[in-house]
């Protein structure tokens, strides 16, 4: 162990998460918002691919819509989601809701958001102003 | 923050204390990174945009040259304008004024735990003089001897010093710290801390206590306990295996859970050992919800 006590460790320089504390998240209109049991039913619109002609068609199947369940802490979630609210006041709000630390709710929230832009439920958009 | 007393700054901080090494830091600079067993001594603390300080510790059987060290630190940094660290009695380091916020780079050597700190305080808009000179006089190395303090992420527990931390998990809402104690025989400790209860727990404790247990293990004594004036339950089962049934020997399982109202997260402990007549808590553990809950069986 002796020895390695004369490099000294470098600070850390990461910003992007300030910039994504500070978005605001819109639902995608498109998409249907149904409340069930425990949860909630998102039905989310898909957009026939151009190469998906006759006689490909044909063959593989294609539906119009995706469903995805979202159990109820993402529920809630996704209700504070008013198009005024930036990703900060909503993890501060689902924290308080929960009695959670900002750090914690934080983990979950961000994931979730991540998830949510990556199937088309919701887009981040920047307020540099805010940041 | 600048213009807060020191006293105002002392009331605010949370403390932290992590294999070995015990530091205050404001309670909204949460542990994002915590070293692992076998790893050298580390710590981030981020608070909700910024990293704010890193904590590395290792020990180091003779003193190091701690002023050469961060004198030749400072060349490196001479474009941030890097000046010597004052004021803070038995530190060594440097300050760097950086676009957009100041980093304090500093060392102390513990001559007594033979223990180098080094720690990177980084002040984003500017430096707080009086809490960095509360937080680094604050930072020092815990006892070799007696029971051994945990604390972070919310969770307290102090285990005798023979159980050593061999996990540690921290998925959203739920801390996971595995224990286990070498020797004869083994014996494995499991505290979990777990948030948004309402979510998940639909049944009363006592029910979802009895599901988690794992395959193969008969339920022995059981019953509600108190836990520092919580109700709580817990459950004793054993499991026997062909040659444990011949040396009269089992696998014995200690559960307890309760529900704290003041922070609303249930605590659940897990106590493992095998080849043992029977089982007990370990003498002088003790976990801190909204106060400290000392493990003794009640349940007869």
């Amino acid at each position: 162990m002796a020895g390695a006590g004369n490099k000294v460790p470098a600070p850390d320089r990461g910003t992007s998460l300030p910039r994504l504390l500070a978005t605001v998240p819109h639902k995608n209109t498109a998409v249907k918002l149904r409340r069930v049991r425990d949860g909630m039913l998102v039905t989310i619109p898909m957009t026939r691919p151009r190469w998906l002609v006759p006689p490909l068609s044909w063959i593989l199947p294609f539906s119009q819509f995706r469903q995805v369940r979202l159990d109820a802490p993402g529920t809630a979630v996704l209700d504070l989601c008013d198009g005024q609210r930036t990703v900060e006041q909503i993890i501060d709000t689902f924290a308080g809701e929960n009695k959670l630390s900002f750090r914690e709710a934080q983990l979950a929230v961000v994931q979730f958001f991540r998830e949510l832009v990556q199937r088309g439920i919701v887009a981040l958009v920047g307020t540099p102003g805010r940041e | 923050m600048s213009t807060r007393s020191i006293q105002t700054v002392q009331q605010e901080l949370d403390q932290t204390c992590w294999r070995g090494i015990r530091f205050s830091h404001p309670a909204e600079w949460t542990p994002a990174i915590l070293s692992g067993r076998n790893e050298p001594g580390r710590c981030i603390l981020v608070d909700r945009r910024f990293q704010r300080m890193q904590l590395h510790w290792e020990i180091v059987h003779r003193p190091p040259d701690l002023t050469r060290m961060y004198d030749e630190l400072r060349k490196e940094h001479k474009q941030f304008a890097a000046s010597r660290l004052t004021g803070v009695p038995g530190w060594s380091g440097i300050v760097c004024t950086e676009p957009g916020r100041q980093v304090v780079h500093a060392g102390k050597y513990f001559q007594a735990a033979q223990c180098l700190v080094r720690v990177i305080l980084t002040a984003p808009g500017g430096r707080h003089r009086q809490l960095e000179q509360v937080v680094l006089a604050s930072i020092r190395p815990t006892g070799q001897r007696g029971p051994v303090l945990w604390k972070a992420l919310g969770l307290t527990v102090v285990a005798p010093r023979a159980f050593e931390l061999i996990s540690s998990r921290n998925l959203v809402g739920r801390i996971t710290w595995e224990f286990r104690r070498s020797g004869r025989p083994p014996a494995e400790l499991t505290i979990e801390r777990i948030a948004m209860g309402r979510y998940w727990l639909k049944k009363p404790l006592t029910e979802w206590l009895i599901e988690q247990q794992p395959k193969g293990f008969r339920p022995g004594r059981q019953g509600p306990v108190d836990c520092g004036g919580h109700g709580g339950h817990e459950l004793a089962t054993r499991r026997w295996s062909l040659l444990g049934q011949v040396l009269g020997r089992a696998e014995h399982r200690l559960e307890r859970a309760w529900r704290c109202p003041a922070d609303d997260r249930i605590y659940r402990l897990t106590y493992q050992q095998r080849w043992a007549s029977e089982i007990d808590w370990p003498a002088g553990l003790e976990v801190h919800c909204c106060r400290p809950v000392k493990l003794i069986s009640s349940v007869v």
